[in-house]
């Protein structure tokens, strides 16, 4: 000790002599961004930017708030800022652009906005109203840091909502009147007429023609939806009958969302659709030929109403029309389907557009996350191709000619799949096991493994998905957990593959403690189980006399 | 602003290694990447796995003999609020709530262990050490207590004994060294129920921690915090979120800590050396220069002197040749007006004069 002193004690002088020698300071420059302040954040916030140009462009986009002036205008109506446009035959409707300025270039736009915005404000103060900027105070409309953030939600057009609008009373869809109103809205362009009609049994979805943005004559999907929802909507209510939003709120705020009536059994949307489908690209041409080819895979049998209950649009498969898939997606790949052919286009994991996507995404679901997040994240060439592709030659035999003959195959494949999936007999699953085989700082673990087992089994019961995939073998369930090695009611003990050692095999697998923990407790939480806390250790261990002193609380 | 301190010391660096004439002097640590002992030992620290049971922290407190903490190691509500190492807690576990996220996040925080480690860089009494095995060790017996390794540290871990009055040390994990030299695990590595740490040589845990990646896309970001961060560090850090979102630092860039400060702390020495005889020289030519100036005047002063007498002289000389004429002009008027007077007189008195001036005239 006091040799460790005075051994410090002179380098304390050395210390004091180099600092008299010499002296340095450190400046240290923190830039500490103060918290971004509380924004208050708005759903009828809209941005209008023009396209950039010599004259116009200069300045950052304006902020405007809608909803502020459709309140602040409502005896003034919607014309102050809209010009009226009419069909023939149709009744009159706001065009939702500006005073007209879709034809202007952005030089004289602007001076359209300038002189419309400013001179109705500076009019406004005249007669003594509240009002907005005048000329002069450019930074209160031309924001670049909006003070305001935008809170907009998109809508979405669901199952309940389109069922309202096919069955309501209010809808009178001219010139004629079908037994629903599809007519109202679903249209086509005639380019012979120049004019949109209806054409029945050919309704899509609206987003088909109506992208994002304007391409070419086709208006983008926002201001068809915004022309056709709030134009009628409001014509309902000048009439002074219950009809849909007409402000911004209404429909894209949070709040607005909630207060739509949603119901909750929503009868199947019918165009023409098959219940069932079988799937196999080689049919046509061995129906012509009269034979099966040489190389085939077995058909597909894919149960269309099951899908369509599972999805609230039908664009969530069909994405670019509703054509079946192989229309575009052929088996070489074409331009039409974006050269992805159909193998990539049903099985690419990464597309919630194909088969494969979409049940890695249901499988995230909390019921299922359990086991399959614990699972790695399974590569397209480890999958049982035959779970699927599951339609013999037996039920080929004759190969059917038609649609009928082929959905028929398909529905007798379909009802063939259980309606839940089959697990083990209760006998047979071990009531309680303990675990002891590294029982250290604390006893040996004792669990209830066949409610552990009954309970995952009632929550995959609801699950059509887990009905299909998880049938076959009555194990499957005993795999969420007795994981790598083959289904079996009799499953070799985890310390087989997991090291009693910390210091676990390369290839990144856990010692046996990790195991055993991440497995309980990985699923609990995936599973959002709160109880029994993964801290609380002696909810499954009793502690034993061998503990850490500094942990004794 | 133009230049940054930074960038200054730089070119200073630059300029010093450039004008550095000495071979084998001027090498800097820019030049060379320090890609870590071969098989040197790591951590990789899978945050996705920690439940923050804080068991990591019992027994680092028992493994380094560290002072009890106020609270309990199981008393949980500790995290509420945010812990920081000190002189007292090598690690420490901080709960976040990443926004849009129900389940909490938990992270461990201790030495990092770089490869290149900023403390060691600007210890200028070799106290802090890069091991082989992987650790950065503290030699206090050498330590002076300047704390520079303090402000060196770009993640603040280094602590300091502020309450030990006579023999304050610095304070910081060490990844339990005397314990990896016996082959044995560091303390939180042992300890940790959910395996979060796994201890390994460096470059193997970088395979484990990709396969991870590989295995489970959904479940991580794909970034290994420390494999190129302060040019590598060897804990290493596996996430769910963005390290940006667990208050870990990713400014930091991927060069060592030394390659920025090395350029400048290497040209003291050079400054040390070569200033000397850079100021001996400076001062030598100021002599030199004042010498020759002296020598110069002098010089001026002497020509100008002797132009002056000679001209001096010239005039003495006319104004002597001056005199002697006006002498002779003098006497020979004299001897006329003599010559004169003596014409009057007697024969006798006559020859007198004429002697008489004879005698005058040889005389003169």
């Amino acid at each position: 000790m006091t040799k460790r002193f005075l051994s410090r004690r002179r380098n304390h002088y050395i210390l004091t002599a180099f600092l008299l020698i010499s002296l340095s300071v450190a400046s240290i420059l923190s830039s500490d961004h103060s918290a971004a302040r509380q924004e208050n954040s708005r759903v009828d916030m809209v941005t209008l930017k023009l396209p950039s140009t010599e004259a116009a462009g200069k300045m950052p986009a304006v902020v405007f708030l809608h909803d502020k002036h459709t309140k602040a205008l409502t005896d003034k109506g919607c014309q102050t800022c809209h010009d009226k446009m009419s069909d023939a035959g149709q009744p009159e409707k706001f065009n939702f652009e500006f005073k007209n300025t879709r034809d202007l270039d952005s030089k004289a736009a602007m001076e359209k906005y300038h002189a419309e915005c400013a001179g109705c404000h500076q009019e406004m103060q005249k007669s003594g109203e509240n009002s907005g900027p005048l000329t002069g105070e450019c930074r209160a409309c031309h924001q670049r840091k909006p003070e305001i953030s935008s809170a907009w939600q998109r809508i979405p057009f669901s199952k309940s909502l389109h069922f309202r609008h096919t069955k309501t009373e209010k809808i009178k869809f001219k010139p004629q009147t079908y037994e629903n109103n599809c007519g109202a809205c679903h249209h086509e362009y005639d380019k012979k007429l120049e004019k949109t009609v209806y054409k029945k049994g050919e309704e899509g979805s609206c987003r088909y023609c109506h992208k994002d943005q304007k391409v070419e004559d086709t208006r983008s999907y926002r201001y068809a939806a915004h022309t056709d929802c709030v134009n009628c909507h409001k014509r309902l209510a000048e009439a002074e009958k219950d009809a849909g939003p007409f402000d911004c709120a209404g429909c894209h705020s949070r709040k607005g969302q909630k207060k739509i009536k949603k119901l909750s059994d929503v009868p199947r949307m019918k165009r023409g659709q098959p219940d069932a489908v079988l799937m196999a690209d080689w049919l046509k041409e061995a129906v012509e030929s009269e034979e099966l080819p040489k190389q085939w895979m077995q058909p597909v049998a894919f149960d269309h109403v099951t899908h369509e209950a599972a999805s609230q649009t039908c664009r969530a498969c069909h994405h670019a029309s509703l054509e079946p898939c192989r229309k575009c997606h052929t088996l070489p790949g074409s331009a039409d389907g974006d050269n992805v052919a159909l193998g990539p286009a049903m099985h690419n994991s990464d597309s919630i557009k194909s088969c494969v996507g979409c049940h890695d995404e249901a499988k995230q679901h909390k019921n299922c996350a359990g086991c399959h997040a614990q699972m790695t994240g399974q590569v397209f060439a480890d999958r049982d191709c035959g779970q699927c592709h599951a339609v013999g030659k037996d039920r080929l035999d004759p190969l059917p000619a038609n649609d009928e003959a082929r959905a028929k195959i398909a529905a007798a494949q379909i009802s063939a799949r259980p309606d839940a999936p089959e697990g083990v007999s209760e006998a047979e699953i071990p009531e309680k096991v303990t675990v002891d085989i590294m029982a250290d700082e604390y006893q040996g673990a004792t669990f209830p493994h066949r409610k552990i087992v009954k309970a995952l089994a009632k929550k995959t019961k609801k699950s059509k998905l887990a009905a299909a995939f998880h049938s076959g073998r009555p194990e499957t369930l005993c795999m969420g957990c007795h994981h790598n090695s083959p289904a079996s009611l009799t499953p070799p003990r985890c310390v087989s593959c997991h090291n009693l050692n910390k210091e676990g095999a390369a290839d990144s697998r856990p010692g046996l403690k990790g195991a055993y923990h991440g497995q309980c407790i990985g699923c609990h939480q995936q599973m959002e189980i709160e109880k029994p806390a993964a801290t609380d250790c002696t909810e499954c261990h009793k502690k034993s006399d061998k503990t850490l002193k500094a942990n004794s609380g | 602003m133009g230049i940054t301190r930074r960038q200054l010391l730089g070119w200073m660096a630059a300029g010093a290694a450039g004008t550095a004439v000495f071979p084998g002097e001027g090498k800097t640590a820019v030049k060379t990447h320090f890609a870590g002992f071969p098989d040197s030992a790591g951590v990789l620290h899978d945050i996705t796995r920690c439940i923050g049971c804080r068991k990591c922290e019992a027994a680092c407190n028992e493994v380094n003999d560290l002072p009890a903490p106020a609270k309990p190691f199981d008393d949980l509500d500790v995290l509420k609020q945010p812990q920081q190492l000190s002189e007292a807690r090598y690690t420490v576990v901080n709960r976040f709530q990443p926004a849009g996220q129900e389940s909490p996040v938990y992270v461990k925080t201790q030495c990092n262990h770089c490869l290149e480690p900023a403390c060691a860089s600007a210890c200028f009494v070799k106290a802090i050490k890069k091991e082989e095995t992987g650790a950065v060790t503290y030699d206090e017996s050498l330590c002076v207590g300047c704390r520079y390794c303090m402000i060196a540290c770009p993640f603040s871990v280094p602590a300091y004994e502020y309450n030990e009055p006579l023999t304050p040390r610095i304070m910081k994990c060490t990844m339990c060294h005397p314990l990896i030299k016996k082959g044995e695990l560091p303390g939180c590595v042992a300890i940790c129920p959910k395996e979060a740490l796994t201890f390994g040589s460096r470059e193997e845990l970088i395979k484990i921690a990709r396969q991870r990646i590989y295995k489970h896309p959904g479940r991580y970001i794909h970034h290994i915090y420390g494999e190129q961060e302060m040019g590598g560090t060897s804990w290493l850090y596996l996430a769910g979120n963005p390290f940006s979102a667990l208050s870990m630092r990713t400014d930091l860039g991927m060069g060592p800590a030394p390659a920025l400060t090395s350029g400048a702390l290497a040209v003291v020495p050079l400054i040390v050396g070569v200033g000397v005889l850079f100021l001996t020289g400076l001062y030598a030519i100021t002599k030199r220069k004042e010498k020759i100036a002296e020598e110069e005047r002098l010089e001026a002063v002497n020509q100008t002197r002797s132009e002056l007498e000679e001209l001096m002289q010239q005039k003495l000389a006319e104004q002597k040749k001056a005199a002697e004429k006006e002498k002779e002009a003098a006497v020979k008027r004299e001897v006329e007006r003599a010559v004169a007077e003596a014409a009057k007189p007697t024969e006798s008195e006559a020859t007198d004069d004429s002697a008489s001036a004879k005698e005058e005239h040889g005389n003169a």
